[in-house]
């Protein structure tokens, strides 16, 4: 175990080179891909959004921590596809119109890939009608929504307007993020879920799909 | 005969007691990055105001802030009527009244808008690129402030008439410089601020004692969607039951 715990503090401590290097020793001392992911990668990832939640530390080492997970989440990946283990569920992600702040969401997006959903992310300024052609064209479990600004927060609401009236609001959950959403915000503008955070976000999710 | 207070974000501390001429004494300012974490940001708007309640002597109080990630939401006096600016924060109040200026194209996708109080008060990028120099090396820490900026064209300073405009410019100089983004400049006003303090209705929301500020009563969620955003809703309302 000494080195998915070396592999939890190269993502801690801010060190890409090092997670690729400990995820390729893990490998090679015969770690499954699955409990790299979770006990190395994701864990290392829980502790960053746990001290970032606390204010104990700021965007810029959430980013560089994350760039170390991908390091190793690369290197996982394609033995993880090749495995064919079913998803636990399929979620699209996006933030809203007018709105480019993807930090966040990306991290939601990475925490939920760890946890085992097939995630597709559709990047930023995503307007209603590319999350409906999203929702046709892969036919998700959960549309998650992200805002991080005062101004495009009614997107959030306006998108899920949008998604009613086309008549495919029954065939998926929806589920909305970002710094100025609440929990009472959320259920006001009829969202299924809402994630104050990327582990609270990763849990609504699993709930939503009955994984909890 | 009751006095007034102003509990303000430090963005308009220049603004405010430089450019409006409000007595200090009247001021109360809190600091500028609350906006980051909303939930705070109340906590600490209600706490000032409790303490203004207390002490008692006044009838008004006029807040230095927009809806600020919805952080204003919930937030009432007991005793004075709160006055605020019925913007979604503090860019469009630095801007200036809609209508007047050119600064009003407000172009919050592309520019990184700064201000005197941004730039004394605020968490911008080169003062997270220096934060970051404590933490790693040169080539991360860029990396890391350029990876927040990636999707901004510009840096622009909102002029608002300060004395330091000058000083203001050189720094907006030179950290669009530093991270390879255009350096751009727009009209701000006091128009707006100075608008507050006469409690202009058409610019700003009037809550009474007793009564808190709510999300749907700013324009950004009047303007929106459907019913649980106020679409529709009578200005009479917004202003919940007017000046008192």
């Amino acid at each position: 175990m000494a080195v998915l715990e070396d592999l939890k503090n190269a993502i801690i401590t801010y060190k890409p080179a090092k997670a690729k290097e400990y995820t390729l020793q893990a490998l090679a001392e015969g770690y499954e891909p699955p409990q790299i992911l979770s006990e190395g990668l994701i864990g290392g990832m829980t502790v960053i959004g746990d001290k970032f939640k606390r204010n104990q530390i700021y965007v810029p080492e959430v980013l560089i921590a994350a760039k170390a997970t991908h390091a190793g989440l690369d290197v996982l990946k394609p033995l993880l596809s090749e495995r064919k283990t079913k998803p636990i569920g399929k979620v699209i992600v996006g933030t809203v119109k007018d709105d480019l702040h993807d930090i966040g969401k990306n991290l939601v997006a990475m925490m939920l890939e760890g946890a085992g959903f097939e995630v597709i992310n559709l990047g930023v300024n995503v307007d209603p009608d590319k999350f409906i052609a999203a929702i046709k064209e892969y036919e998700p479990d959960i549309v998650g929504m992200s805002s991080l600004i005062t101004s495009t927060l009614h997107w959030l609401e306006d998108t899920i307007k949008a998604i009613q009236e086309v008549g495919l609001r029954d065939k998926v959950k929806v589920m909305v993020g970002g710094a100025p959403v609440t929990e009472e915000w959320a259920l006001q503008i009829g969202a299924d879920g809402y994630g104050k955070d990327a582990t609270s976000a990763v849990e609504a999710a699993r709930k939503l799909v009955g994984a909890a | 005969m009751a006095d007034y207070r102003v509990i303000a974000c430090e963005v308009f501390k220049e603004e405010l007691l430089l450019g409006l001429s409000v007595p200090a004494e009247k001021c109360l300012f809190l600091p500028q990055g609350l906006h980051r974490t909303p939930d705070q940001l109340g906590v600490e708007l209600q706490k000032a105001i409790d303490q203004l309640d207390e002490e008692g002597g006044i009838d008004r109080i006029y807040l230095g802030y927009g809806l600020c990630g919805n952080g204003v939401a919930g937030v009432k006096s007991c005793r004075s009527r709160l006055v605020i600016p019925d913007s979604e924060d503090c860019i469009p109040v630095l801007h200036g009244l809609p209508g007047v200026g050119q600064g009003r194209a407000i172009d919050r996708i592309t520019s990184y808008y700064l201000s005197h109080g941004w730039i004394a008060y605020g968490k911008d990028g080169w003062k997270e690129y220096e934060r970051c120099l404590t933490i790693f090396d040169q080539e991360t820490a860029y990396w890391c402030v350029k990876e927040m900026l990636k999707h901004y064209k510009r840096f622009t300073l909102i002029d608002t008439g300060m004395l330091s405009h000058a000083e203001d410019q050189a720094y907006t100089h030179k950290v669009s410089t530093f991270f390879g983004l255009e350096d751009g400049e727009t009209q701000g006003s006091l128009d707006w601020l100075e608008s507050l303090l006469r409690e202009d209705p058409a610019f700003n929301l009037t809550v009474l004692p007793g009564v808190a500020l709510e999300t749907r009563l700013f324009a950004v969620n009047r303007e929106s969607g459907g019913d649980t955003a106020g679409k529709g809703l009578d200005k009479s309302l917004s202003q919940a039951g007017g000046k008192g």
